[in-house]
C-alpha cells in the first residue's frame, strides 16, 4: 500500500514537471511570436530592420536555458521512477545515469570509427543480463558538412551497445550494413588498415560489408549462426547496424535517429503504455544477447 | 606521316593499357593464392593444437579407462605442410578419438568432475571452433581464387601463368556433429 502511495506521489511530481516544461515551451513560443510581430510591424512602419533587432531574441533564449534545466530534471525523475523499475526486471544494474553516456574514447578506441567534430551521449546504462556484462547509451556523432561550411551533418544517431563477447579473439573486425548513410564517403568508418572480407553466406555478403585484419580470427568470431542471427536482427530492428569486434568486446550501433528511454512531453504519463515502450528499448539489448547466444561461454577458458 | 604516328601512339597506348591490366590481373591472382596459403597454415596450426589437446586429454582419460582406440593417437604423425587429403584424414582420426573420450566421460562421472579435464575439454572445443573457422576461411579463399580462374578475362591470364584450381578442404559434417565435446 505504501509503495502504491509513493508511486502515485512520484507520478504526480512527474506530471507537474512535465507541465512545467510545457509551460516554458509555451512561454518561449509566445515570446518569439510577439518579438516577430514587433519586428515585422517596425519594418512595415519604418521600412528597415534595426540591426539590434536580433538582440530581442535574448529573452526566449533565456527561457530555452530554463527549459533545458527543467527537462533534465524531468528526465532524471522519470528515469528513477519509471525506467529504472523496468530495467530492474531484466538486468542487474551497475550504473544508470541519463546525464552522460559511453565515453567517446571507448568508441574511438576501436580504431574503426573516424574522429568526428562533435560527440554527445546520454542515458548511460551498465549492467548484466544472463551473466553477460554490457553497457549502452544514446550517441550522436556529427561532423562538418564538406559541401556547406558552418553546417554539420549527423553521421550517427541512435543506440550504441557494448557487450562482453563469449570468445577470446585478437582481430579487429568491422561489419556494417550496406547503404548506411555516409559510409561510402568514408566519413564515419576508418577501415583503411583493414582488408575487405567475404564470408561464405551469400545473403550476408549481400547485406553487409566486412573488414578485418585477421581473416582466420574473423571466421572464428562470425560463425554461420552469428551470420544468420545478424541477418535476423537486421530484418527486425529499425535502423542500420554497425558491428565492431575489438579486444574481446562486441560493439553494436543501431543508427535509428531515436532517443531511447525518453519521457513523453506532449501527452500525460500513462505508465502502462510507457512500460511497453521501455520494454521495446530494453528488448534491443536482450535480443542481441539472446540471439547471438553471448551467454554461452563454452569457448572462454 | 602524321597518320602513321597517330597509329603508333594508339598502338602504344593500347599496348601499355594491356600490360598494366595483365600485371594487375596477375597480381590479383597471386594475392588470392597467397591468401589461400595463409589460411592453409591456419588449418595446420588449428589441427596441431587440437592434436596436442586431445593427447593431453587422453593422458588423463587413460587413468580411468583403457580403450583400444586411444593407441590410435600414437600412430598419428603431425607435420607442417601436409597435403589437404592427409589433413582431412588426420582430422577424421582425431574425431574418432574425441568420440571415444566422450564415451569415457559419460561412463566415468568422476572424469567429468575433474577440473583440469573440464578445462581441457573447453580448450578442445575452442580448438575445434578454430579449426572449423580456418577451414571456412580456407574454402572461402579457394572459392574466390577458383572463380577468378574460370572467369574471363582473368582466366586468360591464369592460363598464361599456368595456374590450376585449388582443392577444397572437406570435412565429414555428420562425423563432426558426433564429436562435439559434451559438457
Amino acid at each position: 500500500m505504501d509503495d502504491l502511495f509513493r508511486l502515485a506521489e512520484k507520478l504526480d511530481e512527474l506530471e507537474k514537471l512535465r507541465k512545467a516544461c510545457l509551460k516554458t515551451i509555451g512561454v518561449i513560443a509566445v515570446c518569439e511570436l510577439i518579438i516577430l510581430a514587433l519586428v515585422v510591424a517596425f519594418y512595415l512602419f519604418t521600412g528597415f530592420i534595426h540591426r539590434y533587432a536580433a538582440a530581442l531574441f535574448f529573452l526566449p533564449g533565456l527561457f530555452s536555458y530554463t527549459l533545458a534545466f527543467d527537462r533534465r530534471r524531468y528526465k532524471k525523475v522519470y528515469n528513477s521512477v519509471i525506467v529504472r523499475q523496468s530495467l530492474e526486471r531484466y538486468f542487474e544494474i551497475h550504473e544508470f545515469n541519463s546525464d552522460y553516456g559511453i565515453p567517446y574514447g571507448v568508441i574511438l578506441g576501436t580504431g574503426m570509427i573516424r574522429q568526428c567534430k562533435s560527440f554527445t551521449a546520454n542515458d548511460f546504462l551498465q549492467g548484466t543480463y544472463k551473466d553477460v556484462e554490457f553497457m549502452q547509451s544514446d550517441v550522436i556523432m556529427r561532423t562538418q558538412d564538406p559541401k556547406v561550411s558552418r553546417s554539420s551533418v549527423t553521421l550517427f544517431s541512435g543506440r550504441w551497445m557494448i557487450f562482453e563477447f563469449n570468445k577470446n579473439f585478437v582481430c579487429d573486425l568491422l561489419i556494417y550494413e550496406k547503404g548506411i548513410r555516409f559510409a561510402k564517403k568514408g566519413n564515419i568508418f576508418s577501415p583503411d588498415r583493414l582488408e575487405k572480407l567475404q564470408f561464405e553466406n551469400m545473403s550476408f555478403n549481400e547485406h553487409f560489408r566486412a573488414y578485418t585484419d585477421n581473416q582466420n580470427d574473423a571466421f572464428y568470431i562470425v560463425t554461420p549462426h552469428i551470420m544468420e542471427m545478424l541477418e535476423e536482427i537486421r530484418e527486425n530492428v529499425r535502423g542500420d547496424l554497425i558491428i565492431i569486434f575489438h579486444r574481446n568486446r562486441l560493439h553494436i550501433g543501431v543508427n535509428n535517429y531515436r532517443d531511447a528511454f525518453e519521457p513523453p512531453l506532449f501527452h500525460p504519463i500513462d505508465v502502462q503504455s510507457l512500460t511497453g515502450e521501455i520494454d521495446e528499448d530494453i528488448g534491443l539489448i536482450t535480443k542481441m544477447i539472446d540471439g547471438l547466444k553471448l551467454d554461452e561461454k563454452i569457448y572462454k577458458v | 606521316m602524321k597518320g602513321f604516328w597517330i597509329f603508333i601512339i594508339a598502338v602504344a597506348v593500347v599496348g601499355a593499357g594491356f600490360v598494366i591490366w595483365y600485371i594487375s590481373a596477375s597480381n590479383k591472382l597471386k594475392a588470392a593464392k597467397v591468401k589461400i596459403d595463409e589460411s592453409r597454415s591456419g588449418i595446420d596450426v588449428a589441427l596441431t593444437k587440437r592434436f596436442d589437446l586431445l593427447t593431453k586429454m587422453l593422458e588423463i582419460t587413460k587413468g580411468y579407462a583403457a580403450y583400444e582406440k586411444f593407441t590410435m593417437i600414437e600412430a598419428i604423425k603431425m607435420r607442417s605442410g601436409m597435403p589437404l587429403s592427409e589433413c582431412a584424414e588426420i582430422n577424421g582420426k582425431l574425431n574418432e578419438i574425441a568420440k571415444a573420450i566422450n564415451v569415457a566421460v559419460e561412463a566415468y562421472p568422476e572424469l567429468k568432475a575433474d577440473r583440469s579435464f573440464a578445462a581441457l575439454q573447453a580448450t578442445c572445443a575452442d580448438a575445434e571452433e578454430h579449426l572449423s573457422a580456418s577451414r571456412r576461411a580456407y574454402n572461402s579463399n579457394v572459392s574466390y581464387y577458383n572463380q577468378l580462374l574460370v572467369k574471363f578475362p582473368t582466366s586468360a591470364v591464369a592460363n598464361g601463368l599456368g595456374l590450376r584450381a585449388e582443392e577444397f578442404f572437406t570435412a565429414d559434417e555428420e562425423k563432426r556433429e558426433d564429436v562435439k565435446m559434451a559438457f
